[in-house]
């Protein structure tokens, strides 16, 4: 007992003189528990609706759908569909206001094509399709029964999506309910955009592995070059000629290549267990490619920061719960928009290469974007690479690690 | 064995004037003016903290002194690239890269050094045989002894045939066998290469045995500088005279003291010993005995010897040790 009373005495006061490490394990978790609540605690999400009018859109095409009745009486005209529109997203403005926590942006779209390509870049959370005249009250009678068609186009296999749907459904259930002061008579069709309704829980799971394959590479960046530092093996070459940016460029160069090695590998075991994508491969190993660059960059401003391989690993680890939990790629992402490129808010969170790397993986793999439809989160995750690199370089440099000899203290 | 730092003694590629380093409150070093020729070993002496390495990385350019300059080849700013190229820096820890063998680091250090694969290869391969590594060619440094390891440490620091190579405790934790190596190594790039090597050292016998020219440092300053002959010299005495009173009270030992002070020669103690400084050899040993018989106190031990660079040392920071407690 005395043995192991020294032992956990010898524990705690090492433990309490690595102040640094200490405050890390201890307060990572709080402060992200105060992080999400500073930022979610009124928020509220803002869902992007996009409208086809598909009955202005086709003029005389548009044809109701009728259930034994003359469809030519129960017809209205596109106008007084498109004032049904304006009162159904009325309506459902007045649920998002009663209910809290979100609101809904309506967009006009003139045709499905459009509508599928803005799903595709991820402009829209949902496409709501008015493909016939909406019933008018006067038309309804008992025996007469109109049925109203309303598609609901998008990645169904979105959350975003599933809470979108189930609140326009309510909403123009209830609209139509109360205009024909009779039990709703319209049929909801939700169009699974891409594979994204084939999708098995194995095929849903492998673009956020993919993430993960790509967030590790911030460890293993991070750790190798504190690893030589600690190894005094990077003094040892800064002894030498070479230059600073050479030695972090020839170790990143390896990380990197270690990154491309195992997105490939992973799209080739998920292939061969039948992994489907509705888009190019290449293209979502392009993306990859370039995320793999940015994470690291990440891990050389880590290695820059941390002193010893456990520093680097705590501060990595920290890294990946911003990269997770801010990202969208497991939890909503919180909304902060700081100004607009073109039609795209750029937001505080944009900054995580996550971010760019879990929507364009989502866009080609499961709704078959091209590398042109994710020419956003191409850029971005680019310039995201860029900086991260040459950033963690310059303060690897000034940090003066690469001339560092922790072997010998001052002495 | 020794270098006789008369290869070309008057050239200087590395020499520091009047620098100073200091960090927060405390001076590591304050004013040393030192050179380094061609062809001599120098061995860098002084106590734990005496800023020998702090000196050693100003000399390679990995620290920036706060004052005064360092020169190489009389070039007071020669850039990170000259330094590294004439300077070769093998530190105190063993610094290998454990995954690679001895003959991949060796070729990778040569190619730092912008040489061709072959000329790398070449260089690797002299040098692996000249530590005798030779059966080890291939082998992860993972693998090797200790002793092993630090040679190959230093043989990593010569790869690019430095003008000045410096050596911060090449010989520490090694075995006979590898010590006996790296002072041949060593003697030979003095002799046959004309390199000037600064060895930091706190093995006065390796020092003595080895080097050319000592420097000793303490609480950052340079305290002496020259041959091991020359301190010995300016010590003041060639010869030592240890005497020891085992079982003696410490009155009857001060009443020894007091009675040698006749003899007219120097005296210093400690707790055990008596030392008696002369300069002809045996010339104290019977007025000591015959002192010690009419006094009536028993010598359990007298040995007469000559003075080492040890007891210079010894005798120069205890000194420095008084001057600071006073």
């Amino acid at each position: 007992m005395n043995r192991f009373g020294a032992i956990i005495g010898m524990a705690v006061k090492q433990k309490l003189r690595d102040r640094v490490a200490l405050l890390l394990s201890l307060f990572t978790a709080p402060l992200f528990v105060l992080f999400y609540w500073v930022l979610f605690h009124d928020s509220s999400k803002n869902y992007q609706v996009y409208v086809l009018d598909d009955c202005a859109a086709n003029g005389s095409h548009c044809a109701p759908d009728t259930e034994g009745t003359n469809a030519d009486s129960n017809s209205v005209k596109s106008s007084s569909n498109s004032a049904h529109i304006q009162n159904i997203q009325a309506s459902l403005r007045q649920i998002s206001s009663k209910q809290g926590g979100f609101t809904f942006e309506f967009t006009p779209v003139q045709s499905r094509r459009a509508a599928l390509a803005d799903l595709r870049r991820g402009a829209a959370d949902v496409v709501v399709v008015f493909p016939m005249p909406l019933p008018a009250p006067e038309g309804r009678q008992p025996g007469n029964r109109t049925a109203a068609t309303v598609e609901l186009l998008g990645d169904v296999s979105s959350s975003q999506y599933q809470f979108c749907a189930a609140i326009i459904e309510k909403g123009i259930s209830e609209y139509t309910a109360r205009i024909h002061h009779m039990p709703p008579h319209v049929f909801f069709h939700r169009v699974a955009l891409g594979v994204s309704a084939k999708k098995t829980p194995f095929e849903a799971y492998v673009p956020g592995l993919l993430v993960f394959a790509v967030i590790m590479l911030i460890f293993s960046s991070a750790m190798s070059v504190v690893k030589e530092i600690e190894a005094g093996t990077f003094a040892r070459m800064h002894m030498t000629p070479v230059g600073t940016f050479e030695m972090v460029g020839g170790l990143s160069v390896v990380q990197l290549a270690v990154g491309i090695i195992s997105v490939v590998l992973t799209f080739w075991v998920a292939s061969l267990l039948h992994f489907q994508s509705e888009g190019a491969i290449v293209s979502a190993m392009i993306i990859a490619t370039i995320a793999c660059a940015a994470s690291v960059g990440i891990g050389m401003v880590v290695a820059a920061v941390a002193k010893t391989q456990s520093r680097a690993f705590l501060l990595s680890s920290i890294v990946m719960f911003l990269l997770v939990l801010f990202s969208g790629i497991i939890f909503p992402r919180p909304e902060l928009t700081m100004f607009h490129v073109g039609d795209h808010a750029v937001d505080l969170f944009d900054v995580l290469p996550t971010t760019h790397l879990g929507s364009a993986l989502n866009k080609i793999l499961a709704l078959g974007a091209t590398l042109s439809d994710v020419l956003f989160e191409t850029a971005v995750l680019s310039v995201i690479a860029f900086f991260n690199f040459i950033f963690g370089c310059l303060l690897f440099v000034r940090s003066g690690k690469p001339a560092s000899t922790p072997w010998e203290g001052i002495l | 064995m020794k270098s006789n730092g008369t290869h070309t003694a008057d050239v200087t590629p590395l020499r520091v004037d009047q620098i100073t380093k200091t960090f927060g409150e405390l001076k590591a070093v304050q004013s040393v003016t030192i050179g380094f020729h061609t062809g001599e070993l120098m061995a860098l002496l002084g106590p734990n903290g005496a800023g020998k390495t702090t000196l050693i990385r100003m000399l390679t350019g990995i620290l920036k002194p706060d004052s005064g300059a360092v020169f190489l080849n009389e070039n007071q700013h020669p850039g990170r690239d000259r330094i590294s190229r004439s300077i070769g820096y093998c530190p105190q820890r063993i610094i290998v890269w454990k995954d690679l063998t001895c003959l991949e680091q060796l070729i990778l250090m040569g190619k730092m050094y912008n040489l061709s694969r072959g000329s790398a290869v070449s260089r690797a391969s002299e040098l692996i045989e000249l530590f005798n590594l030779t059966s080890k060619t291939n082998v992860l440094a993972k693998t090797l002894s200790g002793g092993m390891q630090r040679r190959l440490s230093v043989a990593l620091a010569m790869v690019h045939r430095p003008a000045v190579l410096v050596l911060d405790e090449p010989e520490a934790g090694l075995d006979p066998q590898s010590r006996v190596l790296i002072r041949n190594v060593l003697h030979h790039l003095c002799t046959e290469e004309g390199t000037a090597v600064v060895l930091s050292t706190h093995d006065m016998a390796e020092a003595e045995l080895l080097s050319s020219r000592v420097a000793v440092m303490h609480r950052g300053q340079l305290l002496a500088d020259g041959s091991p002959a020359q301190l010995i010299q300016r010590a003041g005495s060639t010869y030592l005279v240890e005497l020891r009173l085992e079982g003696s009270a410490k009155v009857d030992r001060e009443r020894l003291i007091s009675a040698l002070g006749r003899l007219g020669a120097r005296i210093d103690s400690n707790e055990r010993t008596i030392f008696l400084h002369s300069d002809a050899q045996g010339a104290l040993v019977r007025p000591i005995r015959t002192i010690a018989a009419s006094e009536r106190i028993v010598i359990s031990e007298l040995r007469h010897r000559k003075r080492t660079l040890e007891d210079v040392f010894l005798s120069l920071t205890s000194t420095q040790m008084e001057r600071g407690a006073a």
